[in-house]
């Protein structure tokens, strides 16, 4: 019966075969870890019903992998026609949240969906707009892609609006969006020296916005927070309360681990299900398994990138490195910051972490991903020769 | 180059970034596992950071008018994390916070130095700044109030702990016995038996150990607030209690005796309203040891009444039995028997025999009717019938079981001799409350009822066990028996060993008691129990109430010495059921109600003052004078001067007891007082002259 399944579905799932083992093999370690981590969370928040949290978290991993299945159904040009319209709605949910969002762990980032108890981060469904609508300009504007006015400023200027739109409340996803713009264009063949131009830009940008908080808007620009970061990564050798007890985990987990649910560091370390998840895969799955999740994301990447060397250029192409390379750039900050290599940012795990709907929006990323690369084994297939969208 | 080749060269380049990226991930992680391994292990055993239970709040005890007893006093270590607050909070505040610190807590220092101090913890990302440790809750009420400190625990970075509690008591000595102590090595009373609802669940939070040696708190969500223990509500009356106590002190202190207990219970309940415990310590008496419940001794003649109602009960004697006194001395079986005194009374009936006390009589009847093969053993039945073999399974630990030995059981002593001395309280041991269960079940037509402590146990919802009154089901004799026992008691304080003590204010029924203990020393002055047992009122039985005083010295009669506090009790309690004590206005007045203010009423103004004030009533004063007519039925109430000529008969009619005593008394006379409420009728008419009479002032 399972067999029949597997075989099911190994015929009927097109497109990168690669990705959706690699997305069916983080899904299974995000249920290990989340229903590990959150044991004894569990007992703090739900009277010690440990299950209340993998049953949620399969909920939604289970309706991530439903959105997920239809954005790889729907064919990945829709989503080029869709883009101004998407960034549109974009600015304008981040605008309102900026003026109404609701505070959650002293940051404005959530607006609720209206009839329901549901909120969802607006930056998540930003950065996919923003990416599809700069894979859509890059593609559209190859012919003169060296180009300042023709091609360089229609495409920077809506990065800039959106990534300073997300920067007060949520630096950590404004910077890897930004970077992840920078990257696509990189790859999108715009001139060096503007993309040298761009990066000052939003060093001075950043700077602005540094300023203004500091001086006329603590409450709405959380530049505190990323004083005492910063301070606490530059200061403290050993790395702040959280850091130490991930690095405990780490340390504990040695190079085999200690095995499922073995965990004893989810007891002391903050957050063990969400922002540091990796540090309890880690203590129960050892170095191994710590490189192996490392691997898994990378081995995505460079699936995305594959996709660009069979059709460069192209829309599809673009939007599937773009996203491809957002996840990725997450997940590995997300590590860094457990191997204290960088400032807590508070980045989940992409498709890992216990968390709400970032998951969804994850899963519809890798939908889209998966769209593109079907269809572009359908025009291997078919029709060898490559074609502008 | 041509498009293809640099758009293969950008791909590698971004691949190259992110593998470097997630090589660089991949040493740290060899780095923080392998390299620096045994250094991260180490910091996360318990050397380095632990759990630290937070001692839960211990319930506290009440009386069952619900004074507390005994109270948890919590005392805390109070912090600030100076990093916690807000940048322009923290600047704004440190200064005057400072201040206030070394005005309040840290008198040695100066609010320069703790405000550097803090600006200097802020920047080194430092985040325990002690401010008192052990400090009580009014210190942390005075430091949730400080500037910065007010925003809270998030906002100002105010942190606090329990460190410990104490335990207060805040009557003292009062029953302390009985409430008891609660400690590692022997604890004692209801601290001890009720300490698994008392003590709650503790709490834990973490602890880490910083590099320079101090422990920490670490917020963290896994921290568990500890349960508060629950409450305990007794029984104990503290007005009775602290009367018990003060007159058991007396008592005690004026005989000189060893010991001495005295227990007050609810006839109808079980209820015990006071138990007080005395014994002589290095410095004058003290609650020492509780005598109520683990002492068990010969009762001497108390025990009388347990066989004048087993001989009822068999019919093998009748209040009008006569029996052989033999002038007071006699011998059984060869042994000789005294009576308290030589009397001279050669016959009495058995309602007399009781009443004087007479051990022979009691003892002959008990002889003549048991002492043989077919009867001793029901003997021992009726005793075990009234419940007097048994303990009464009071709550708190200690209690001693009685010893009642079985018919012709030799090895327990057993002899011709046991049926006589078993009638008059010898060769048996009950402790004084198992006594008083006895004399309380007969107060209670004959309905034994349960002793108990604890009424009730609550936690912050509400009730969360109760304890109500436990009857027997089996009477402990039929009602014919317990009538008749009535009657001998009310006898014995009538014309018996217990006439001195008669009251005017309330009728006791009760048997005096005087036991010999250690009388088989020869060549030793023998030390005496005397004690007292019984009920009042006697005809509508409210209290049961037993006596004991061990080894006083000077005198030794039950009458005498245990007597008058047994007497002085009876009347507080009467009193005390007489007084508006009980609370009519707690809680919503059913809409029913309608309270009907007196239409006039007199006495003295200070006190009608007072009580207007309190009920927030108007009125209008325009005398002089002490002494008032108050006219109600109208708002505002008008006082009217009250002419007091103190050469002659005042007029008392509509005061209180108090006032119109004072005032008869202030004129010159005698008073005596019949009934409860307001003067409605007095003996000497207003404004004669009578100084030095006795008037008589009818209450109603």
């Amino acid at each position: 019966m399972q067999e029949g399944l597997g075989t099911l579905l190994y015929h009927r799932l097109k497109g990168d075969r690669a990705i959706w083992l690699i997305v069916a093999l983080l899904t299974v370690l995000s249920l290990l870890a989340v229903y590990s981590a959150t044991g004894s969370w569990a007992y703090v928040k739900k009277g010690g019903n440990t299950e209340y949290f993998l049953v949620k978290q399969f909920t939604l991993i289970a309706t991530g992998l439903f959105l997920m299945w239809l954005c790889y159904r729907i064919h990945y040009t829709r989503y080029s026609r869709l883009a101004p319209m998407l960034l549109i709605a974009a600015i304008g949910m981040l605008l309102y949240t900026q003026l109404f969002g609701i505070e959650i762990n002293q940051a404005k980032r959530w607006i609720g969906i209206p009839f329901t108890s549901i909120t969802f981060q607006t930056s998540d469904f930003a950065k996919l707009a923003l990416i599809i609508f700069v894979a859509r300009s890059i593609a559209k504007k190859q012919d003169k892609i060296k180009d300042f006015n023709g091609a360089f400023l229609p495409i920077i200027l809506p990065i800039i609006l959106v990534c300073g739109l997300i920067a007060p409340s949520d630096l950590s996803t404004a910077l890897l969006l930004f970077a992840t713009s920078m990257m696509m264009m990189f790859i999108g063949r715009i001139d060096m020296k503007y993309l040298l131009f761009l990066l000052m830009m939003g060093m001075v940008a950043f700077g602005l916005l540094f300023l203004v908080g500091k001086l006329f808007l603590p409450d709405a620009i959380r530049v505190d927070t990323w004083e005492v970061r910063v301070r606490d990564f530059m200061e403290n050798k050993e790395g702040s309360h959280q850091i130490q007890q991930a690095k405990i985990a780490i340390a504990n987990g040695e190079w085999f681990g200690k095995g499922p649910g073995q965990s004893t560091q989810r007891n002391f370390l903050p957050a063990a299900f969400s922002d540091c998840i990796y540090a309890v895969i880690c203590e129960e799955y050892g170095l191994i398994g710590g490189f192996v999740v490392l691997i898994l994301y990378l081995w995505l990447l460079f699936r995305t990138i594959a996709i660009v060397t069979k059709s460069p250029k192209t829309f599809g192409a673009m939007l599937a490195v773009g996203l491809g390379m957002n996840i990725v750039i997450q997940a590995f900050a997300n590590l860094a910051v457990s191997v204290h290599l960088v400032p807590v940012t508070g980045l989940t795990l992409p498709l890992v972490s216990w968390g709400g709907t970032s998951i969804l929006f994850t899963s519809m990323t890798i939908g889209i991903i998966l769209s593109v690369s079907k269809y572009i084994e359908q025009q291997d297939k078919s029709a060898p020769v490559e074609q502008a969208s | 180059m041509n498009v293809k080749n640099e758009l293969l060269l950008r791909l590698y380049v971004v691949m190259l970034f992110f593998i470097l990226t997630a090589g660089v991930i991949g040493y740290q992680l060899v780095k923080i596992s392998v390299i620096e391994g045994d250094k991260w292990r180490k910091k996360g055993t318990d050397d380095y950071r632990k759990y630290r239970p937070i001692e839960a709040e211990r319930g506290t005890i009440f009386s069952a008018d619900g004074m507390p007893l005994a109270v948890s006093q919590p005392f805390f270590d109070i912090a600030v994390d100076p990093c916690q607050s807000k940048p322009n909070d923290f600047k704004a505040n440190v200064d005057s916070l400072a201040y206030f610190l070394a005005k309040h807590f840290q008198k040695g220092k100066t609010p320069q130095a703790i405000a550097s101090t803090l600006k200097k913890m802020r920047a080194e990302g430092k985040r325990y700044f002690v401010v008192a440790r052990g400090a009580t809750f009014h210190d942390l009420e005075k430091a949730q109030s400080l500037p910065l400190l007010k925003l809270g625990r998030y906002g100002g970075g105010l942190l606090y702990d329990v460190q410990h509690n104490n335990r207060m008591r805040p009557y003292k000595s009062l029953a302390a016995r009985t409430i008891g102590v609660y400690r590692e090595n022997n604890p004692i009373g209801i601290e001890k038996s009720f300490d698994g609802f008392l003590t709650g669940e503790s709490g834990k939070k973490l602890w880490q150990k910083l590099n320079d040696g101090d422990w920490v708190p670490v917020n963290d969500m896994e921290a568990i607030a500890p349960k508060r223990g629950d409450d305990i509500y007794t029984t104990i009356d503290v007005e009775i209690q602290d009367f018990a106590e003060k007159t058991l002190m007396q008592t005690i202190s004026k005989y000189q005796a060893a010991y001495g207990t005295i227990i007050v219970m609810e006839v109808k309940t079980g209820a015990i309203r006071a138990i007080a415990n005395l014994g002589k310590s290095s410095d004058g008496y003290d609650e020492i040891y509780n005598y109520a419940v683990g002492t068990a001794q010969e009762p001497g003649s108390t025990m009388k009444l347990a066989t004048a109602m087993a001989l009822l009960e068999d019919h093998g004697a009748d209040l009008n039995t006569p029996v052989r006194l033999d002038g007071g001395k006699t011998q059984f079986y060869g042994e000789w028997m005294y009576d308290s005194h030589p009397h001279g009374i050669q016959t009495a009936t058995m309602l007399d025999a009781f009443a004087i006390s007479s051990n022979i009589g009691m003892a002959r009847l008990a002889d003549q009717f048991y002492n043989n093969k077919e009867r001793s053993e029901q003997f021992i039945n009726r005793l075990q019938q009234f419940g007097l073999n048994a303990r009464t399974n009071i709550e708190i630990p200690g209690e001693v079981s009685p010893f009642i030995k079985n018919a012709f059981d030799y090895e327990a002593g057993w002899s011709k001799t046991s049926i006589p001395w078993m009638a008059h309280g010898y060769e048996l041991k009950v402790t004084p409350l198992q006594m008083l269960t006895f004399y309380n079940a007969v107060a209670n037509k004959g309905i034994k009822m349960q002793p108990y402590l604890v009424s009730r146990i609550e936690d912050e919802h509400g009730v969360v066990k109760s304890f109500g009154p436990k009857a027997f089901k089996q009477p402990i004799a039929n009602l014919v028996t317990i009538e008749k026992a009535h009657k001998m008691l009310e006898e014995v304080m009538r014309t018996g060993t217990g006439k001195e003590l008669q009251s005017n204010l309330v009728q006791m029924a009760a048997k005096t008691g005087t036991s010999k203990v250690g009388y088989f020393h020869k060549g030793q002055s023998p030390d005496y129990i005397a004690s007292i047992a019984g009920f009042f009122p006697s005809n509508d039985p409210v209290y049961s109430c037993i006596v004991v005083i061990g080894q006083p010295k000077g005198a030794y009669y039950g009458s005498s010495v245990a007597g008058p506090a047994f007497k002085a009790i009876a009347e507080k309690c009467y009193l005390r059921r007489i007084a508006p004590g009980d609370v009519v206005n707690v809680g919503n007045m059913p809409s029913s109600t309608q309270i009907t203010l007196p239409r006039s009423s007199v006495g003295y103004k200070d006190d009608y003052k007072a009580i207007l004030k309190t009920l927030a009533l108007e009125y209008q004063d325009e005398t002089s004078s002490d002494w008032i007519l108050l006219e109600g039925g109208r708002v505002p109430m008008e006082m009217k001067r009250r002419f007091v000529d103190f050469e002659k008969v005042p007029d008392v009619i509509g005061m209180g007891a108090r006032d119109a005593s004072y005032l008869m008394e202030r004129c010159g006379l005698r008073v005596r007082i019949e009934g409860a409420g307001k003067v409605v009728q007095q003996s000497l008419r207003p404004g004669i002259n009578a100084r030095g009479q006795m008037v008589q002032l009818k209450l109603g």
